[in-house]
């Protein structure tokens, strides 16, 4: 562990309050700090019923999605594995299409549950039949599988053009009109990744060292291997299944903590997933205040943020992907 | 008590075998070079020896003990494996590499205790690496690179170390470096010491017990003088060999000459 780490971790979750309260205090009307606090106070406004979840549940999806992430890229040893590459945002993404238009609005609470049940089922092939190869190949069958279900989404999309309004804001990202339903089902799961993340991350260190050398240090990969991606699985699910398909989150936080902390996990868990719902929760509050009434979708933000950021890193070239 | 290997069978794919029957038997406390041409299976039974890979038949025993019955933790703080050309990540440092060694020690948070940090200030003295820890992998030469690799075996603080070609790609001075380390840790320490070398010399030399293998089988083993001789060689690697006394009588230099012509010793792909 890298000395500064505490200093850098403790700006960075201050950085995430700082964030919290800006945004609860913009919106439609701006409401004063003392406002704010008042309405937290007494539980109530707009602040409290309508803000609050909101910025929760950026914090949490951001969170989510970077430690699953991170948690990927250990277990390929791939700093382009990412749960959208990988097919398990997609596999969310399916269920949910099918569900909004099989369903309409009258499947509302329902939504999270089948997206995470797409994910998983998604998932789930993806192990099946890539498990027992090499990394790259774990990945190639991800991609295949991604971009099969993409294929099967965009069809579905465009057969049912009039009614696939709201299937399409959902797959572009967004955590417009999120409420304490969503923060509900969100928050065991972001326990469960930022807690297993830290639970697993010494044992999973030496995995970046390669197979062979994990082995001889000790390391049973056999248990460890499926339980990284259950964990890995398990976070963007849950976050694909409230917030949609927000990519670019699980690729890009992890690589960027890990160039700001170094690559032991036991720090990259906690400091991408914070990264994580730093960036989420600043991609959404943009979203609100750049061109209100109108809202751009928090999905659509993180990459417009994160793609020139990533083709900036790659050309500079710097070492440390 | 030591490490022996019973008629071991193995093959990548199915009809090639690598190993095929080899029995051998790793004296405790030595160090014993594992020579042969390349394909003949010296990687394969390294990594069968540290469990990387399962034998389809036969067995091996450490201590007295079948391999299968030792825990992952257990097997890494008894034996050490470098392997041929190990990567490690981009960024990291050296003394980071290192103190992976510490691995199988540690508890579930991985918490440092003052024993992991003495063994791997060791580790880096020993290695000559002290000043270079903070400097990261990439930014070594391949020397410095090799005996941070190093390192991170001793680290793991085994009563057994297995290295696989440590003297590829460093110059004469580091492989004698290299060498005269493990001939160090051998005598110092007692560590039994396992190597795949290529140069009939640091076999001859470094070594007090010789593997010679051929085909997968054992073509011969024994004292560095019962192998370095002109028949043997010139039979396990297809090359006229000069042998000639060194100043112990027990330690013979060989110089390989020439081949011996028409196919005799083309070199067969080292299998992965």
């Amino acid at each position: 562990m890298r000395r500064d780490f505490p200093k850098k971790f403790l700006v960075l979750v201050g950085l995430v309050a700082l964030a919290a309260i800006f945004s609860l205090s913009v919106g439609a009307t701006d409401t004063p700090l003392a406002a704010v606090s008042e309405q937290l106070r007494e539980r109530g406004g707009v602040v409290y019923l309508f803000r609050l979840p909101r910025v929760l549940s950026a914090i949490l999806v951001g969170l989510c999605f970077a430690i699953s992430g991170t948690l990927l890229q250990s277990l390929t040893r791939n700093p382009l594995a990412s749960p959208d590459l990988l097919g398990v945002t997609s596999g969310g993404g399916l269920a949910t299409v099918v569900a909004i238009l099989l369903g309409g609005s009258t499947i509302g609470p329902a939504l999270p549950w089948l997206a995470f049940a797409g994910a998983s089922v998604v998932a789930g092939i993806i192990w099946t039949l890539g498990r027992n190869s090499t990394p790259q190949k774990f990945i190639l069958t991800g991609v295949a599988l991604s971009a099969f279900t993409q294929a099967v989404i965009t069809l579905l999309l465009v057969t049912y053009a009039p009614s696939a309004a709201e299937a399409m804001i959902w797959l572009k990202g967004s955590l417009f009109g999120r409420g304490w339903i969503h923060v509900k089902h969100l928050l065991p799961w972001a326990i469960l990744s930022l807690g297993g993340g830290l639970a697993v991350a010494h044992t999973a260190n030496p995995l970046a060292l390669g197979p062979n050398v994990a082995t001889s240090l000790g390391v049973r990969l056999s248990l460890l291997r499926p339980l990284l991606w259950f964990l890995s699985v398990a976070s963007a699910a849950a976050a694909v299944a409230v917030a949609g398909t927000i990519g670019f989150v699980g690729l890009l936080v992890p690589h960027l903590a890990r160039r700001m902390c170094g690559p032991d996990l036991r720090t990259s868990v906690p400091f991408s997933g914070f990264l994580g719902a730093l960036f989420v929760l600043v991609a959404d509050t943009l979203g609100r205040i750049i061109a209100p009434p109108l809202e751009i979708p928090a999905g659509l933000i993180c990459a417009f943020l994160g793609a020139p950021y990533f083709g900036f890193l790659l050309w500079k070239g710097q070492t440390r992907i | 008590m030591s490490l022996k290997a019973q008629s071991l069978c193995f093959s990548y794919l199915p009809g090639t075998p690598i190993l095929q029957e080899l029995s051998v038997q790793i004296p405790k406390g030595k160090i014993t070079a594992l020579i042969g041409r390349n394909g003949c299976g010296k990687s394969t039974l390294l990594k069968l020896l540290n469990r990387l890979l399962e034998p389809e038949s036969g067995s091996i025993e450490l201590e007295g003990k079948n391999l299968k019955d030792y825990s992952s933790r257990e097997l890494a703080r008894t034996l050490a494996h470098l392997s041929q050309t190990p990567t490690a990540p981009e960024g990291l440092t050296v003394r980071e590499l290192v103190e992976f060694g510490r691995h199988p020690y540690k508890g579930l948070l991985g918490r440092t205790t003052s024993k992991d940090e003495e063994t791997v200030h060791w580790a880096l003295r020993e290695t000559s690496l002290v000043e270079l820890e903070n400097r990261v992998l990439s930014a070594l030469s391949g020397g410095q690179r090799q005996r941070a690799w190093i390192a991170l075996a001793l680290a793991q603080d085994t009563e057994y170390v297995l290295l696989d070609e440590p003297t590829t790609y460093l110059d004469i001075a580091h492989q004698l470096e290299v060498l005269e380390l493990l001939t160090r840790l051998n005598e110092e320490q007692n560590k039994t010491i396992v190597m795949v070398v290529h140069d009939p010399n640091h076999a001859s030399q470094y070594a007090h017990h010789v593997v010679a293998l051929a085909g997968g089988k054992l073509f011969k083993e024994g004292s560095p003088k019962e192998i370095f001789t002109p028949e043997v060689i010139q039979s396990l690697f297809g090359v006229q060999p000069l042998v000639f006394p060194g100043e112990d009588p027990e330690k013979p230099w060989c110089v390989p000459k020439a081949t011996l012509g028409t196919g005799e010793s083309s070199v067969e792909e080292e299998v992965p």
